[in-house]
């Protein structure tokens, strides 16, 4: 049940993206191409869970036993890039240039290290904060699709409404934290 | 120009949780002023030898050395401060990579170097706004200055959380939008 409680944390109430800001520009530019941005989910959702399990694994066993732990964010940089380059060779199509993606793929992972205390806690926050990536995006693309055809006033048009709807939103999702299902459930 | 700015406020986006204290983006504006110093440096030195596919990773990896350094310096002289801040100093690296400072200051400086300005204001307003008072650096946290003393009795921490930091952002950009419209509609008179 702590599994299913750090998900739930990690998707709504603490989202990766809105909370800590880790792909938000990402989820902003993609939200204008609707369900494209989905293509290329599988390619990022095993080169971050291979990362964090990978990265887990070494922390756990060689940094922490030998008081290494100020090498961690080293760490995560060169094997981030080491995995990312190795499944690009392999899966050409996987292989991406735009830096909003990377920085996703990088931000998550350290993330997921940072935040976590087991090897469970750290790919349930993988998983949650690309949860909250796909989650988000839908919303702002649901969001750009009423605004394009609303009467909204010019000045308020484009990023100064998506914002306040993302600072809406990160609201609304906080308000998970009071709900049945994580106060009952999620106990 | 417009997606410019888009893309250097969404780069800010990972450091919002951190500008909610004064003393908080003071820290991190010296972190980025450090990153975007070496960040230049960087990709001048690296550009001529590193081949383009994997020149993202070897500046990423040498910032992360560089940013380590400076946490090393940081823990040395606000060692409970670097707590909170330690996570979010690192994601300014990769917030320093998206705006591509490298190349971008060459072109664009104008855009990147009032970011940090404007994070040390937004850090201040935020303060402000939120606790009523201003915050600074200290050897055992933060020291904390009360200049709005009725806030804490009418409060707005609102303005404190990320979700009123995007708000606040919104406000600002419609603002700006605004003023935009009428220097160029009064231009447009004259």
């Amino acid at each position: 049940m702590i599994a299913v409680d750090t998900l739930f944390f990690y998707s709504f109430i603490c989202a990766a993206i809105l909370i800590y800001g880790i792909g938000l520009e990402k989820t902003f530019f993609s939200s204008r191409i609707g369900p494209a941005l989905f293509m290329r989910l599988p390619a990022i959702c095993f080169d971050i869970l291979l990362s964090v399990a990978l990265l887990r694994y070494l922390i756990t066993f060689f940094l922490i036993p030998y008081d290494y732990t100020y090498m961690i964010p080293m760490l995560v940089i060169c094997l981030c890039g080491i995995i990312h380059t190795t499944t690009g060779f392999i899966f050409p199509s996987s292989q991406t240039k735009n830096p909003g993606e990377l920085l996703f793929f990088v931000g998550t992972i350290f993330l997921a290290i940072y935040e976590s205390v087991t090897f469970i806690d750290a790919i349930c926050i993988a998983i949650a904060s690309l949860v909250s990536y796909v989650l988000v995006s839908i919303i702002l693309f649901s969001i750009r699709e009423r605004m394009a055809t609303s009467s909204i006033q010019h000045d308020w048009k484009g990023l100064p409404i998506m914002l306040v709807s993302m600072g809406l939103l990160c609201i609304i999702l906080y308000s998970t934290d009071i709900s049945w299902w994580v106060s009952e459930v999620g106990k | 120009m417009k997606k410019r700015t888009q893309f250097f406020l969404f780069a800010l986006c990972p450091l919002i949780p951190l500008s909610s204290r004064f003393a908080y983006g003071l820290v991190i504006s010296i972190a980025l002023f450090w990153l975007y110093f070496f960040a230049i440096l960087m990709r001048k030195l690296v550009k001529p030898f590193v081949p383009e596919k994997v020149r993202f990773w070897i500046e990423l990896a040498c910032l992360g050395f560089i940013t380590t350094l400076f946490i090393t310096i940081l823990k040395a002289i606000y060692p409970v401060l670097v707590i909170s801040c330690e996570f979010y100093i690192y994601l300014a690296i990769f917030s320093c990579m998206l705006q591509g400072i490298g190349d971008s200051l060459a072109s664009y400086p104008q855009t990147v170097f009032p970011l940090i300005p404007f994070i040390l204001a937004f850090s201040a307003v935020r303060e402000l706004f939120g606790f009523g008072g201003l915050s600074f650096p200290s050897y055992t946290g933060f020291i904390e200055i009360p200049i709005l003393p009725q806030f804490p009795y009418y409060s707005v921490r609102f303005w404190g959380t990320t979700g009123g930091a995007l708000i606040l952002l919104g406000g600002i950009c419609w603002f700006c939008n605004y003023l935009g419209h009428k220097l160029s509609l009064s231009e447009g008179k004259f």
